[in-house]
């Protein structure tokens, strides 16, 4: 399975670009994409570094992710962000389809 | 002439030898360093496997393989053997004060992480403690400011 195939339920369900994911639905993406992360994290880092790097998330984003001091499991931050960068990459195609 | 073949020889062997040598002591532990500043931790983590074994390394190299380990594990999220690295980097002994300071960031946020308010204080005042830079200082008051 891949990551947008669990997002993607999630994904969508925004129709317009004037929408975005609800807190409680966006709170479930994460829980749903997190243990597949860090399942890559653990095996193959290099998958999720390709992700990342596809998804062009900035560089600073990242450091700070995986080598940063900060309170949060990695998995967690970086499932947080590829979510948002989806939503983000869903509103703009919606934004331009036509 | 034949003076000259065995000058040759000589210097060929020598080369050999120090690369050898050079190997064995400092390993691939500086490369990885340099790849992991470069934010790129999958190849860190490669170059560092390229070292077969610590157990002759000089002791900076040694201090800074583990080092590096710890960052790599913390990225993959393995916060135990990330602990277990850092402090046996400490053990070890990091040649510059800022790395060990950073060290002792790194372990007191993930004590902190790990809801071990208790430990992750006590290493941060073992960092404040040191006299480090600008920007590693920024990084442990930081830190402290999360533990709160």
């Amino acid at each position: 399975m891949s990551y947008l195939e669990i997002l993607q339920p999630y994904l969508s369900v925004i129709k317009t670009d004037k929408q975005t994911l609800d807190q409680e639905a966006f709170q479930e993406a994460l829980q749903k994409l997190e243990p597949y992360i860090e399942q890559l994290l653990r095996g193959n880092m290099g998958d999720v570094l390709n992700l990342l790097y596809r998804l062009d998330i900035s560089e600073e984003k990242v450091k700070y992710i995986l080598f940063g001091n900060h309170q949060e499991p990695t998995s967690k931050l970086l499932a947080e962000a590829i979510l948002q960068r989806e939503i983000v990459r869903r509103i703009f195609r919606l934004k331009y389809a036509t | 002439m034949y003076q000259n073949k065995i000058y040759a020889a000589a210097a060929a062997i020598s080369f050999i030898l120090i690369t050898v040598y050079g190997y064995v002591r400092q390993g691939t532990v500086y490369l990885a360093f340099k790849y992991l500043r470069k934010n790129e931790p999958l190849k860190a983590e490669e170059t560092l496997k390229l070292t077969k074994s610590t157990k002759w390394l000089s002791k900076t190299q040694k201090g800074y393989y583990y080092f590096v380990k710890g960052f790599i594990d913390t990225a993959r999220g393995k916060l135990e053997e990330a602990k277990n690295n850092y402090e046996e980097a400490l053990k070890i002994g990091l040649k510059l004060t800022n790395d060990t300071a950073l060290t002792y960031a790194n372990l007191a946020s993930i004590h902190n992480r790990q809801k071990n308010k208790v430990k992750a204080r006590d290493y941060i005042q073992k960092a404040k403690a040191l006299k480090v830079k600008k920007h590693i200082l920024a990084e442990i008051e930081r830190v402290e400011a999360m533990i709160g």
